[in-house]
């Protein structure tokens, strides 16, 4: 575990070396943190497919199916199984009803 | 800049793709010592991202993981990946190249590949791994199969939140860590720096990188990848599953309007094989292949393109002019026939591959080693009738696509001759 | 760790109680899509014998091997059953593992539960499962009695035997000779350069064929390593890896043998021979091969395409003849099979040959009849480029509509339906066709069955694996170069031959070459000296009767024995077996396949 003093002295000298964080990355996570909410909170009500979600979480399609691969890669959702032209995701570990 | 880092070995072999491993092995195992010089964070080149191969069907992974294994744990081989070789001078008989390790922002020491740091990191980018069809973190591990396991941060996707660091238990997380120099000094180097595809932008009646559902052949192998993006095949504009697939042929290769006259030798096949794996993936999807010529020229090549056809993939003589979509993002294909019904046709699929032909990777000329390179940037050998890979550069010798476009079973095979040529010469020297 | 030092610790290993690692593959998911790998792992961990038991998704990988060795460093495992691909691709990979980890690398079992399981059993996913979970306890019972086994040692010929002298055979010697070995080149026609003395031009050069040959034969005959036999006709070959020895009579009629550590079967091509009547030819004087044609051009005078001294103003090119055979459409060879492989370089040599027609004799009209023209060599698309633009004319054919050739007095006709015009019917006149023919191997019959060399359903040697081991025959010690496996092009050829070299000169790299110890072992207490067993034995010298201690008993020369078995088939009393493969250890295991 990293030491809270040394870590808060890296990343100042960080700042003073690179200036601060860009605004437009932090919008960009701050977007990317809202729809992860969206989409795993529609998920909550059960199965969908990509595009459900997009309508729930207010993206774009193809943003939508990014997420739910981001998503599925680090193990917050899943694959149901069954076939058809749109498959559907679950949250991982039955937390959906 | 961190201490100059010092190493001397008998050969230096510029980039780990099957090419390069295969002939630092085959020198390795002869008693040499070699250093491969890796720009990407993992050794295995473009080879280790592909799904299954032509024409027998292994996984790619099944015969690259172990060639990067042999590397990796063989006594006479050092390999330096996320590292670029920046010059590499010749003095007398002798090479130095000044190279760069580039930071992962880790103590590489210290790193357990614990994953953690990936874990706890808040922020997607699109993963290039992927093709741009998945995502990673800022820091994350390349892919599962790399060799080494370390994970690379990069500082401009980075909120400087800390996450990763407290979550590290060997606290080896180095926001400040500067790129490294390191010298190698060698008696020969094989020069194993591959290809690239055609860049998307040679073809832009074809709309890759507009259209969301026409894709790199890159991008198709992850979909059908055990790992891929989506873990099945789904089309990227919306996740759904494509019941009609297209494959156009020669989509940046004999085509003099962009600069790429030639064959690229690999595409044919790879697309066969794609359409095969996809036939197999869906069983009901429709698969079409429009081309000029098929091209199945090796060993036991025409028997599978045979089988494709058996299969019932569609193989259609048409040239593509150029590909449009509908308001549901589904591609349409304009065609021109070249056999049955004559004169040009619009055709409608859910999901288009462009069957990219291969450019050279690096331009080794470069290096100002002596070597030349032909028309098109691939490096020209100093009698092809003679040597396969000899270069005009004495003491440099080429391995792979860097001479041309080759598929995997004639780039195996070529490195290890010029692994041979390597040994012949510093045997001389 | 040296070898000594790692003997010992396996025989440490060996005396410690069995503690048996199992590891589960998922191959990607070439298994875990059919086979649940984690009820496989759960199942092997309750097996008796079992210490360790887990899956991963690729176990070749650096991490899945990384799995292993820690088990053996922290749980103390000491023998390992793989379940995952077939043995012929990684089994080697795991016993590397274990040697690397200092046990002994024959306490390995490698089950195969992809070729034999989730890919045959793939719309049967409970029963592939059920059936994984057997084999692999099956591979427990027979990884519990092995024993550690050591590598057989024998001393090498410090010398590479090339058998041809093409330019596969010549660069094979020059790139031997060049890592310091000896290198013997065995050819039967009185001169070095193959098949390129007869060729005329050729691509990518340029070059005369012969001036191609002239070139490396004086780099050949420069080399003092290399020695060189022509007009050698060879009558034995026989021998193991590291003790090849190859009998031939030289032109004189005298004997010679020369003995070598490794063979490189550089023994080239035929051009395919079209039968008698095919497209007319043997029938009539106009209808040629394309090798013909190019001795023909050779030969004609400048400015006049000429055959026995008629002038030649049109001709046409056939692809494909013995090439691409469709089943049902083509009269088998000799052997009752198509030739359905692409012979790869014609399409380059007809259209380098058209520009070299157009270049002298710019008024002959050439048309050009084919199916796909494969011209994928980097400058090669130039020579069908310059073929269009010089006006050859292009008929394409489907594989089922085969163009055909008739002849009158007024000449040939060519018939094709071109898809190029939507299926036409199209005639052709032309004085000369010129049948452009494929690659066959050249005959090898005799050294092939002697060695028990394998060739693949095209009749070329077969490679063991295209990408791990392209170059290597299932024989070891015996490596192939240029077109004996596959039709190829000069500069293809150049590299198949490097690389044929390379794995030479790696196998000669030490004075002596391990051999695998699965050889035929005899229990002299149980032997009852009945001599049935020699006379199953197809290798010579491998199994002699002798003395033991005063008993008649069959011994074993280990160097000789391939371990196939026969002996043990024979044995009355189960005094035979082979080692790593014992019938003690196929009873367990089939027990422990047939256990309910």
């Amino acid at each position: 575990m990293a030491d809270a003093k040394k870590l808060a002295e890296q990343l100042k000298k960080l700042n003073e070396l690179r200036g601060p964080v860009p605004q437009e990355l932090r919008d960009r996570v701050a977007a990317q943190n809202k729809a992860q909410r969206a989409i795993l909170d529609a998920l909550k009500e059960g199965p969908k497919t990509a595009p459900e979600l997009a309508a729930a979480a207010g993206l774009p399609h193809d943003r939508a199916i990014w997420y739910v691969s981001a998503l599925r890669k680090y193990g917050k959702i899943a694959d149901v199984p069954g076939k058809g032209d749109y498959p559907k995701y679950e949250l991982k570990g039955g937390e959906a009803k | 800049m961190r201490e100059l880092e010092k190493i001397e070995v008998d050969t230096l072999v510029v980039g780990s793709g099957i090419a390069g491993l295969q002939s630092a092995l085959d020198l390795a195992d002869q008693g040499f010592s070699v250093a491969i010089v890796e720009k990407a964070p993992s050794i295995g080149g473009k080879m280790i991202s592909l799904s299954k191969v032509f024409p027998t069907l292994d996984c790619a992974s099944c015969i690259t993981t172990p060639r990067m294994a042999s590397v990796s744990h063989h006594p006479r081989i050092t390999t330096l990946t996320y590292s670029t070789v920046d010059a590499i001078r010749r003095d007398g008989k002798t090479f130095t190249a000044s190279v760069t390790r580039k930071p992962r922002y880790i103590d590489e020491k210290e790193c357990i590949s614990c994953k953690r740091c990936e874990e706890v990191c808040p922020v997607f980018v699109p993963d290039e791994y992927e093709v741009g069809l998945g995502a990673k973190k800022t820091i994350s591990i390349p892919f599962t199969n790399a060799i080494p396991q370390y994970p690379v941060m990069h500082p401009e996707h980075c909120i400087r939140c800390g996450a990763c660091a407290r979550a590290c238990p060997k606290d080896c997380i180095e926001f400040l860590q500067e790129p490294a120099p390191v010298e190698i000094k060698a008696k020969a180097v094989i020069l194993a720096t591959g290809y690239e595809t055609t860049p998307m932008t040679a073809k832009k009646q074809y709309g890759l990188g507009k259209l969301p559902n026409v894709i790199s052949p890159m991008a198709a192998e992850r979909l059908l990848a055990p790992h891929g993006p989506y873990g099945r095949v789904l089309r990227p504009s919306d996740g759904m599953t494509p019941g009609s697939i297209a494959y156009v042929q020669c989509a940046g290769s004999r085509d003099k309007s962009i600069g790429i006259p030639y064959c690229s030798r690999v595409c044919c096949m790879y697309a066969i094989k794609q359409a095969i794996l996809l036939s197999g993936s869906l069983p009901i999807a429709d698969i079409t292949i429009y081309y000029m010529d098929i091209r199945a020229f090796g060993k036991g090549y025409e028997q599978f393109y045979n089988n494709a056809r058996a299969m019932g993939i569609n193989f259609v003589k048409a040239k593509v002019a150029r590909i449009t979509e509908d308001e549901k993002h589904n591609p349409i294909l304009r065609i021109e026939r070249q056999e049955g019904t004559s004169g040009p046709d619009e055709v409608k699929h859910e999901l288009v591959v462009l069957s990219q032909g291969l450019i050279p990777g690096h331009d080794a000329s470069a290096f100002g080693l002596g070597t030349e390179n032909n028309d098109f940037g691939f490096v020209k050998l100093s009698d092809e009738m003679v040597s396969s890979a000899v270069t005009a550069g004495a003491g440099v010798f080429a391995a792979g696509v860097v001479k041309g476009p080759r598929d995997i079973p004639d780039s195996v095979v070529d490195a290890g001759s010029a692994a041979m040529e390597a040994a012949s010469y510093m045997r001389k020297l | 760790m040296d070898e000594k030092t790692r003997d010992e610790a396996s025989k440490d290993n060996f005396r410690q109680e069995p503690k048996v690692g199992v590891y589960v593959c998922h191959c990607g998911g070439n298994i875990s899509d059919i086979i649940d790998v984690k009820a496989v792992a759960a199942a092997l961990a309750k097996y008796p014998g079992v210490a360790v038991a887990r899956e991963y998704a690729f176990m070749c990988s650096s991490n899945g091997q990384d799995l292993i060795t820690e088990d053996i460093k922290n749980l103390g495992i000491n023998r390992t059953v793989v379940a995952a691909c077939s043995p012929s691709l990684h089994e080697l990979t795991f016993r590397n593992v274990l040697q690397r980890a200092g046990v002994n690398p024959y306490l390995h079992e490698h089950i195969n539960i992809r070729e034999q399981a989730s890919w045959v059993h793939k719309l049967d996913k409970a029963g592939a499962t059920a059936k994984a979970i057997k084999l692999a306890q099956a591979g427990v019972e027979k990884v519990l009695r092995k024993d550690a086994l050591n590598a057989i040692r024998v001393a090498a010929e410090q010398r590479v035997a090339v058998i041809g002298g093409g330019v596969a055979g010549m660069r094979a010697a020059l790139s031997a000779a060049g890592k310091g070995l000896e290198a013997v080149i065995i050819e039967k026609a009185p001169r070095l350069g193959g098949k390129l003395l007869e060729l005329g031009k050729i691509y990518p050069s340029g070059e005369e064929g012969a001036a191609v040959a002239k070139k490396l034969e004086t780099l050949v005959l420069a080399e003092k390593k290399i020695t060189v036999h022509t007009g050698a006709d060879i009558d034995y070959v026989s021998g193991f890896v590291g003790n090849f020895k190859v009998n031939f009579k030289k032109p004189d009629g005298s004997s010679r043998q020369v003995k070598a550590g490794a063979i490189v079967m550089a023994t080239g091509y035929e051009h395919y021979k079209p039968a008698q009547g095919e497209f007319g030819y043997g029938e009539d004087a106009n209808v040629v091969t394309l090798p013909e044609f190019l001795a023909l051009m050779k030969n004609s005078p400048a400015g006049r395409l000429e055959l026995a001294g008629r002038e030649i103003k049109s001709l046409a090119l056939i692809h494909c003849v013995g090439s691409r055979q469709v089943e049902g459409v083509h009269k088998p060879q000799a052997d009752g099979k198509i030739n359905d492989y692409c012979s790869r370089v014609c399409c380059s040599s007809a259209l380098y040959a058209a520009n070299q027609v157009k270049e002298r004799y710019p008024g002959v009209r050439i048309y050009d009849v084919y199916r796909d023209i494969r011209t994928y060599g980097m400058q090669h698309e130039e020579y069908y480029d310059k073929a269009s633009r010089d006006g050859v004319l292009f008929f394409r054919h489907n594989d089922t509509d085969q163009p055909a050739v008739t002849s009158d007095r007024t000449g040939h006709t060519v018939k094709v339906k071109d898809v190029l015009t939507w299926g036409e019917e199209l005639e052709v006149k032309a004085d000369l066709i010129v049948l452009v023919t494929g690659m066959m191997p050249a005959d090898i019959s005799l050294i092939k069955s002697q060695l028990k060399l394998p060739s693949s359903a095209d009749r070329f040697l077969q490679e063991v694996h295209l990408k791990l081991r392209p170059v290597e025959l299932a024989n070891s010690g015996i490596f192939v170069a240029g077109t004996a496996q596959y039709p190829m092009d000069v500069t293809e050829a150049m590299a198949s031959a490097g690389t044929a070299a390379a794995k030479a000169a790696i196998l000669l790299a030490e004075p002596d070459i391990p051999l695998e110890p699965f050889v035929a072992v005899v229990d002299e207490a149980k032997c009852t000296g009945c001599g049935l067993c020699p006379a199953e034995c197809s290798y010579d010298g491998a199994l002699m009767m002798g003395e033991h201690k005063g008993k008649k008993v069959a011994i074993v020369n280990p160097a000789l024995c391939k371990g196939c078995g026969a002996c043990v088939a024979v044995c009355p009393t189960r005094a035979i077996n082979v080692a790593g493969w014992t019938l003690d250890q196929f009873d367990a295991m089939v027990e422990a396949i047939a256990k309910e």
